[in-house]
């Protein structure tokens, strides 16, 4: 039913994710940790959000990765797989992990950056083995009836906004 | 691509805003933005030069609707239709699931129109995309200005898989909307698979 480059999330790994980067959270030091997809949706956070804008944050680093991979096919790299901005008071560390995930990490003037490198490598892996199940899975799948039963003046309705 | 999160219970659906420069993408999302509840919408990124023309990218988030459970929401993108930010264009539309072709129907914009149109095909299939398999619509924007093409002409040359096609005048909001519900309804039909 879905297109073959469809993203679903399911509540197993949402939770798997959830629990390598709660983790990564505590043992890194860092303020707040997300998973973002390449076209900029956010799959799972943790850490402290409030006064952040996470879906505007989310679509900007979004695009500057996709920025950034573009100008690294320019000058002949396949890619350049981190990026890093520091401020003021808070740094952000952005790390692409595979063709469809990138890794966020906001962190203070207090954790060093050496540290977040370390453990983004850390979690690689196990970020990795959780992602290639879930495209398993959602090859397997057969797709749920997320959809079904509802009919073309259904869905005509719903857009009576 | 659509992003379905079982765990939040969110379908994230990406449509891109394409056309050339000055035929109003980003005034369609500006107007979507001022009339919408705050509740349902994030705020516009504008990425725009000092002139106000769209260096990179325009994004709104907005949600529109409940479907069995499931929250839907819109991550509603401009491109920058000056010719030579192609390579930023393209980029925007990565992982695409619906598309709305604003073309200027003033007289003078009718060719720029067609380059447009055969610069979004293009650059669709150096993904490996073929428009005809996207969700698509036109809006002919600008029909409140004097000098305006034929709506049947323009058509008939920009427009030849037929996708439906909005009338509007984004500059005072008529048709935004109409054009925004068109796209989202054939999205959402998409996801089923129709
Ligand atoms: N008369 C009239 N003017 C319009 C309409 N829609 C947009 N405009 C005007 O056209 C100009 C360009 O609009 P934008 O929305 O910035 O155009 P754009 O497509 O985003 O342009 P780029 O960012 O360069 O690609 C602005 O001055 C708008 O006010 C319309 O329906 N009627
Ligand atoms: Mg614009």
């Amino acid at each position: 039913m879905y297109n073959k480059t469809d993203l679903i999330l399911y509540d197993e790994e949402y939770q798997r994710f959830k629990e390598v980067i709660d983790n990564f959270l505590l043992i890194s030091g860092s303020k707040y940790v997300f998973l973002l997809s390449k076209s900029g949706q956010v799959l799972v956070e943790s850490g402290q959000t409030e006064h952040l804008d996470v879906t505007s944050l989310a679509s900007l680093i979004a695009g500057s990765v996709a920025a950034t991979i573009g100008l690294a096919k320019i000058v002949g790299e396949s890619e350049f797989s981190v990026l890093f901005h520091e401020g003021e008071s808070s740094n952000i560390y952005i790390s692409l992990l595979n063709e469809r995930l990138i890794l966020v990490v906001l962190f203070s003037k207090t954790t060093s950056l050496g540290l977040v490198r370390l453990k983004v490598k850390t979690i690689q892996p196990s970020i990795q083995a959780i992602y290639q199940n879930l495209l398993k899975k959602m090859e397997t799948h057969t797709s749920q009836s997320l959809l079904e039963n509802i009919s073309d003046d259904d869905i005509d309705k719903l857009f009576d906004f | 691509m659509p992003l379905i999160n079982y765990a939040s219970r969110v379908i994230n659906l990406k449509i891109v805003y394409y056309g050339p420069g000055l035929c109003g993408k980003t005034t369609n999302l500006q107007y979507i933005f001022d009339k919408t509840d705050q509740q349902r919408k994030g705020s516009l990124v504008s990425l725009a030069t000092e002139a106000d023309r769209t260096l990179f990218f325009d994004f709104l988030p907005i949600e529109v609707a409940q479907i069995n459970g499931f929250q839907t929401k819109l991550h509603l993108y401009t491109v920058p239709g000056q010719v030579f930010y192609n390579a930023s264009r393209k980029l925007i539309l990565k992982e695409v699931d619906g598309i709305v072709f604003v073309a200027d129907l003033q007289v003078a914009r009718f060719e720029a129109n067609l380059e447009s149109m055969d610069n979004l095909i293009e650059n669709l299939e150096e993904y490996g995309y073929d428009i005809k398999e996207i969700p698509t619509i036109i809006q002919y924007n600008k029909i409140d200005l004097p000098n305006i093409a034929s709506i049947t002409e323009l058509d008939k040359e920009m427009n030849p898989y037929n996708f439906p096609v909005f009338k509007a005048s984004a500059a005072n909001g008529q048709g935004v909307f109409e054009t925004l519900k068109g796209i989202a309804k054939l999205v959402v039909k998409r996801l089923q698979g129709k």
